[in-house]
C-alpha cells in the first residue's frame, strides 16, 4: 500500500450524527464509506474494496454482530470491528471468536485511540495482504524451480554430484508445494485469528 | 408471689395524702418486687410523671392541691412516651363515682378499705395490660421499620431502572458530542494556523487592494480574534472536562443499575480491607487519622471481588471525608451464622437524622456541587443487594457514623448479581 493512498474504511451506524461525527474525525486519514444499516453496508462491500469495516452493535433489523457474520463469509479479507454502548458488551464479547472480530470499541470512544485502532486494523489488513502475496510469489518461485530441475535432470549432463543434489532439491520442492498450497487456501479465510479483546475504552 | 416483668422491677407511683395508707401500700408493693415512688398529692405526682415513666400509677381520689381525678385527666391529655395504667383508690363506692373516674381515664377502681389480695390481683391485671401494650408498640415499630425498608428498596429498584435507561440514552449523544469537540479542536487549530499565515501577507494585500484590506481589518476586530486565539484551548479543555464528568456519572449510574459484569470468585474480606486501607494510606496520613482494625477470622466469601473492593473503598473514603483531622476510624469484621459482618465506624460529623433515610438514594448528596455526585453509597447499596446481603447505617449528628455490611458466605443461586 503506497503512502499516499488512504485505506478505505466502512462505517456503519443507524444514527446519522454518529456517522457525520466520525467522518469529521477520520476524513483526513482514511477513505470513508458510510452506511446506516447492515444491508446498506453489504451493498457497499459488494461495490468497493473495503479494508476495515466498523459497525455499531445496536441497530434495527441487523445487529453489528449479525452483519459481521455475513461479512466474514462474503468478504473475509475485511478487518472487522464492532463498537458498542456498554449495555451490549456481553453479546459482542461472546461474538468475538465466532465472527473473528479484530477489536471491539466502547461508546463513547476516545478520538485519538479510535484513530490509532483503525490504523492498526489497516496495518493488519496490509500484513495479511502482504502475507498472501508472499505466499503467492513463493509458490510461483518453487513451481518454477521444480520445472527447471526436471528439465536439467532429463538432459542428463553434468557431474554425478550435481545430479544427486538436483534430485534432493526436487524431492524437497515436492514436499514444500502442498504445504504452501494448504497455507494459501487456509490463510485467506481466517483473519489471522488475532481477535484481541479490550477495545479502546474512553 | 408476683414480680414485675423482665429483669428490672416495674416502677409504680403511689399518690396518697395519708402517710399511713401510703406506707401500707408501699410495704405490700415492695414485698411483690415493685419499685415504688411516693407522692403526697396530685401536683407532686404530676411532676414525677412528666419527668419519668411510671407504667402504673396508684392514686387516691381526694387530696389537697390536685385530686386524683384531675391527675388522671392530665396524664391522659398529654402525650407521654408510654402508656400509664391508672388505678384510682377511694372510699367512694357509688356507681356515679365509678363512672366519673372511668370517664376521666382511669383504668381501674379500688374501694378503700381494700385487702392486699385484692390490690395484688388488680396490680396483676394492670401488668398484663401494660405488657400487651408494650408488645403492640414493639410490633408496630417493627412493622413501620419493615415498611420503610420495603419502600426504600422499591424506590431504589425503580431508580435503578431509570438509571439504566438514562445511561443508555445519554450514551450516543455523549459519544458524538465528545468526538465532534475533538474534531473541532483539531480543525480550528489548523484554521487558526492558516489565518496566521494569511496575516503575514497583510502588507502585500494593503498595497494590492486597500479596500479589501480595510474590510478584513474590520472583520478581524469584530471577531475579537486575539481573544479567540487566546481562549480556544481553554474553551475546549473545559468542555472536554465537563463531558468527562458526564461520562463518569453515566458510568456510576450503570454501576448502581448493575449493568456491568464481574467475575465470581472467593474473597478473603480481611485481606480485601487491608489492601483497600493500604490504597488509602495517603489520605489517612494526610488527615492524620488513627486507624484501628479488629479482624475476626472469616471463611472466604463467594462474591464478585472487584465489586466488593469498590464497596470497601467507598465506605472508607466516606469515613475519611466525614472525619476531622486526627480523627479515628475503626474497621471491624465478624462472622455470624451464614454471613460476614463488616463495620466501618468514624467519629466525624455524622449524618443529619433527616438525611439518614435517603443516604442510599442515587444523587442524594450533601456535598457541594461538583464535589460528589452522590452515587457512592447507592452503588454500595446496589452491589451488596445483588450479593444477597444488606447494608445499613447508624449515625448521630456530630458524633459519627457506623456503616454495617452483611454479606452471605455463599451466593444463593437466585442471587446472581448479573440478573
Amino acid at each position: 500500500m503506497s503512502k499516499t493512498k488512504k485505506h478505505p474504511i466502512l462505517l456503519v451506524d443507524d444514527e446519522p450524527e454518529i456517522l457525520y461525527s466520525l467522518q469529521g474525525l477520520l476524513r483526513r486519514e482514511f477513505e470513508l464509506y458510510t452506511a446506516e444499516s447492515g444491508s446498506q453496508a453489504l451493498e457497499i462491500l459488494r461495490q468497493h474494496p473495503i479494508h476495515v469495516i466498523m459497525s455499531d452493535q445496536r441497530m434495527p433489523e441487523m445487529t453489528g454482530v449479525q452483519l459481521m457474520h455475513r461479512v466474514k463469509t462474503e468478504h473475509p479479507e475485511a478487518i472487522r470491528i464492532v463498537f458498542t454502548g456498554y449495555a451490549d458488551i456481553r453479546a459482542v464479547v461472546e461474538a468475538i471468536n465466532n465472527v473473528g472480530l479484530y477489536r471491539y470499541i466502547t461508546k463513547p470512544w476516545d478520538p485519538d485511540e479510535l484513530i490509532e485502532v483503525l490504523h492498526q486494523a489497516a496495518a493488519r489488513y496490509d500484513d495479511i495482504v502482504e502475507r498472501e502475496q508472499l505466499l503467492d510469489d513463493l509458490h510461483a518461485y518453487v513451481q518454477r524451480g521444480q520445472a527447471l530441475t526436471r528439465e536439467l535432470r532429463q538432459q542428463d549432463s553434468g557431474a554425478q554430484d550435481a545430479r544427486v543434489h538436483l534430485a534432493e532439491f526436487e524431492t524437497q520442492g515436492n514436499a514444500l508445494l502442498p504445504r504452501l498450497e494448504r497455507a494459501m487456501s487456509g490463510g485467506a479465510s481466517s483473519v489471522g485469528g488475532a481477535s484481541s479483546v479490550g477495545g479502546a475504552t474512553a | 408471689m408476683n414480680s414485675a416483668p423482665g429483669t428490672s422491677a416495674m416502677k409504680v407511683l403511689i399518690v396518697e395524702d395519708s402517710l399511713v395508707t401510703r406506707r401500707l401500700v408501699r410495704a405490700c408493693l415492695e414485698k411483690w418486687q415493685y419499685e415504688v415512688q411516693e407522692a403526697e398529692h396530685g401536683a407532686q405526682a404530676w411532676e414525677f410523671v412528666q419527668h419519668d415513666h411510671y407504667p402504673l400509677v396508684l392514686t387516691d381520689w381526694l387530696m389537697p392541691e390536685m385530686d386524683g381525678l384531675e391527675l388522671t385527666r392530665r396524664i391522659r391529655s398529654c402525650e407521654l412516651p408510654g402508656y400509664v395504667y391508672i388505678i384510682l383508690l377511694t372510699a367512694k363506692a357509688e356507681k356515679a363515682d365509678l363512672v366519673a373516674a372511668m370517664d376521666a381515664g382511669a383504668d381501674d377502681f379500688l374501694v378503700k378499705p381494700f385487702d392486699p389480695d385484692e390490690l395484688r390481683v388488680r396490680m396483676r391485671a394492670g401488668e398484663r395490660i401494660i405488657a400487651l401494650e408494650r408488645r403492640l408498640a414493639e410490633q408496630n415499630r417493627q412493622l413501620r421499620e419493615a415498611q420503610a425498608a420495603l419502600v426504600q428498596s422499591e424506590k431504589l429498584a425503580s431508580l435503578g431502572q431509570l438509571a439504566a435507561g438514562m445511561a443508555h440514552e445519554i450514551n450516543n449523544p455523549v459519544a458524538y458530542v465528545t468526538n465532534n469537540l475533538a474534531v473541532l479542536n483539531r480543525d480550528l487549530r489548523a484554521v487558526m494556523e492558516l489565518l496566521q499565515a494569511y496575516r503575514r501577507g497583510a502588507e502585500i494585500l494593503r498595497q494590492a487592494d486597500p479596500q479589501l484590506a480595510a474590510q478584513l481589518a474590520e472583520l478581524e476586530e469584530d471577531a475579537d480574534l486575539e481573544w479567540v486565539q487566546e481562549n480556544l484551548p481553554r474553551l475546549f479543555d473545559a468542555s472536554l472536562g465537563g463531558l468527562a464528568r458526564v461520562r463518569n456519572t453515566v458510568q456510576n449510574l450503570r454501576e448502581f443499575a448493575r449493568l456491568d459484569a464481574a467475575e465470581l470468585d472467593e474473597l478473603d474480606l480481611n485481606a480485601a480491607l487491608t489492601s483497600t486501607l493500604d490504597m488509602l494510606r495517603r489520605e489517612l496520613d494526610e488527615q492524620q487519622i488513627s486507624l484501628s482494625t479488629h479482624f475476626a477470622p472469616l471463611p472466604p466469601v463467594v462474591c464478585r471481588p472487584s465489586k466488593i473492593h469498590q464497596v470497601f473503598l467507598n465506605l472508607l473514603l466516606n469515613a475519611i471525608q466525614a472525619s476531622d483531622p486526627q480523627g479515628r476510624i475503626e474497621v471491624r469484621t465478624a462472622a455470624e451464622l451464614d454471613h460476614a459482618v463488616v463495620e466501618v465506624r468514624d467519629h466525624g460529623c455524622g449524618i443529619d437524622p433527616a438525611h439518614l433515610p435517603r443516604v442510599f438514594e442515587p444523587f442524594f448528596t450533601t456535598k457541594a456541587v461538583g464535589r460528589g455526585a452522590g452515587l457512592g453509597l447507592s452503588i454500595c447499596y446496589g452491589i451488596i443487594r445483588d450479593h444477597g446481603g444488606s447494608i445499613d447505617v447508624d449515625s448521630q449528628l456530630g458524633r459519627g457514623s457506623t456503616f454495617r455490611v452483611r454479606l452471605p458466605f455463599r451466593l444463593q443461586p437466585t442471587q446472581d448479581p448479573n440478573r
